[in-house]
């Protein structure tokens, strides 16, 4: 990785980590989480309300040793899916047939974090795909720009803003990336990486891409770690 | 009626022992009472007993299942804030087994069947107005299929309405029971009716010609749902039944806005005494003061609020909620152990304690 970080006072201090902090833990933590991700979206068929999913996708995250979370775990269905993080769902949602859906799931697995989203399509809707596709599109393009030019985390979301543009969605800012760590991270750093004027390093930093359709009610969402091409 | 209810000065006065106290959602405490001397305690379900505490305070209130004789009552107290009943409860431990003097039967709100053959019998309730329905309910369901029953229970938000599950399942139970909950004000994620208990009743059933309805809870209720079926319906006037008394018992609390207290003791550090705002959560009161914060946001899913009641307080809280108590048994936390994020401090709860981590 070619590197022209900015350097940062606060850098050391916003990239500290707990005792507990292991690197191998964080990557088992992250195929944990995605191994999740994948089993929650596979028993989710349309004509379920979504309030069923979240009790579903919790359970299935207890039977995998996951019984806490340092976020909810979230769920959403159709014009839910423009909601932003912490925001209530509307009630009564049920999934239809060529609807869109997506999980964002934080999960605490013994003492180290996990942190993962992504969105699917029921249905064969093109324009639905397609914003499923890209929110993982954005992703890749945004995360390749840190690894080509140690990007401070603002560059990288002034990046994030423009490709989602380029392809016709609007990004939701409020989901711009955060810390994440050996448990419980909030008491490092509760900050967005948007808002970081350093180049992140890897295994702390999720990135959150989050676009919405700039009229119609849905959108998609997808969020990994900052990490090499060969994690994924 | 067919039997008319005793003056209060008829009336015997029967002593009752009581026998357990459980908080049925953050405000309603259901009493299990059992009578220790006379013949027993008869009553038709619908009617309602007066109360005595030791201190000589005394309140009305309806059973709340049917009367078999058998000498036992529950009753659904709804705790007002300062109110002295709800002061002298909250006080649990001192108050089991305590001797209550109970006093009745009174009131003419009683189940009566349409007087037209198929007519609908309506029965409406808010809050614990609740408790006499339930015991119209377990008397009358399973022998009153000539008429279809439709029971419509509103309250704010999804707490009020605690005794929702039991009757969902009482109308898979019978096909001629229908339940609808109906809640004004949900916060979170809602799929059922929204509104008024009467306006949904008077959507469902335009035509309420040769129907009865029953009316227990808040007298604005009541109220308004006599002028609203009676002029939009088509109810006879004299075909709504509700009962004075029960209206006052269900009526909503005042809402104080005096600080509440929160005593608060650490380990290797002298205790804390917080003051906090009615509505607040213990955890909110906790990290203003700087003791403690919470990482999931209050969304009981991380437990790191995780603090010790004090076992005098146990029963005084509500229970823990689906997602609260499956994050403690996960913890495998204790019967004094509860989330922070999760308890909302109101005043039957002045001077909790709790024991940080
Ligand atoms: S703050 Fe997370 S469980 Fe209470």
């Amino acid at each position: 990785m070619t590197t022209q970080a900015i350097s940062s006072p606060d850098q050391a201090r916003l990239e500290g980590v707990g005792t507990a902090f292991d690197p191998e833990r964080l990557l088992h933590v992250r195929s944990l989480t995605r191994q999740a991700i994948e089993r929650i979206a596979a028993a989710i068929q349309p004509g379920m309300f979504e309030e069923d999913a979240v009790e579903m996708a919790r359970d299935l995250l207890a039977e995998a040793g996951m019984l806490r979370g340092w976020h909810d775990v979230y769920v959403r269905f159709g014009s839910n899916t423009t909601k932003t993080f912490g925001a209530p769902s509307d009630p009564g949602v049920v999934l239809g047939q060529d609807d869109l859906f997506f999980i964002d799931i934080g999960p605490v697995w013994q003492d180290w974090e996990g942190d993962g989203g992504d969105s699917f399509v029921t249905g064969s809707d093109p324009d639905k795909a397609r914003c499923a596709a890209d929110a993982r599109a954005i992703f890749h393009e945004v995360r390749r720009k840190w690894l080509a030019e140690g990007a401070t985390g603002r560059a990288l979301y002034d990046y994030a803003v423009s490709c989602a543009a380029a392809r016709g969605w609007v990004l939701n800012m409020d989901l711009s990336g955060h810390r994440i760590a050996d448990f419980p991270h909030a008491a490092i750093h509760e900050g967005p990486l948007a808002e970081a004027d350093f180049s992140p390093s890897r295994l702390l930093w999720v990135l959150e891409i989050h676009i919405r359709h700039p009229s119609a009610a849905y959108g998609a969402f997808f969020e990994d770690l900052l990490l090499e091409d060969d994690h994924f | 009626m067919p039997c008319p209810a005793p003056t209060p000065d008829q009336a015997p006065i029967l002593p009752f022992r009581l026998e357990a106290l459980t908080p049925l959602n953050h405000e309603v405490l259901r009493l299990e009472l059992s009578q220790v001397a006379g013949s027993p305690l008869t009553y038709r379900e619908g009617q309602f007993v007066t109360v005595r505490l030791p201190d000589g305070t005394t309140r009305s209130y309806s059973p709340a299942d049917a009367c078999r004789g058998d000498r036992r009552l529950e009753l659904h107290i709804r705790t007002l804030p300062g109110g002295r009943f709800s002061t002298w409860l909250r006080s649990a431990a001192d108050c089991s087994g305590a001797i209550l003097e109970i006093g009745g039967p009174y009131g003419e709100c009683v189940w009566a069947p349409p007087a037209t053959d198929g007519a609908p019998l309506l029965l409406l309730a808010t809050g614990t107005g609740i408790a006499p329905i339930r015991a119209m309910l377990a008397r009358h369901l399973p022998h009153a299929d000539l008429h279809p029953v439709h029971l419509y229970w509103g309250g704010l938000d999804q707490p009020d309405l605690y005794l929702r599950d039991e009757f969902a399942a009482l109308a898979l139970r019978h096909g001629h029971f229908r339940f609808i909950p109906v809640l004004a004000a949900p916060a979170g994620p809602w799929a059922g009716r929204r509104g008024y208990v009467q306006a949904a009743a008077a959507d469902d059933l335009p035509s309420l010609e040769g129907a009865r309805v029953i009316a227990c809870g808040s007298p604005a209720m009541v109220e308004a749902a006599r002028t609203l079926l009676v002029a939009a319906c088509g109810l006879a006037p004299d075909a709504f039944h509700a009962d004075a008394f029960v209206a006052q018992a269900a009526s909503p609390a005042p809402s104080g806005d005096a600080s509440l207290c929160l005593e608060v003791a650490r380990p290797q550090a002298p205790a804390r005494r917080l003051a906090a705002p009615p509505g607040s959560t213990v955890l909110n009161t906790l990290t203003t003061a700087g003791l403690l914060q919470g990482v999931c946001g209050g969304q009981a899913a991380c437990g790191t609020c995780r603090i010790g009641i004090d076992p005098g307080w146990r029963a005084a809280l509500p229970p823990a909620g689906r997602k609260e108590a499956r994050l403690l048994a996960a913890l495998e936390s204790g019967p004094d152990q509860r989330l922070a994020c999760q308890i909302c401090l109101e005043a039957p709860l002045d001077g909790l304690r709790i024991e940080l981590p």
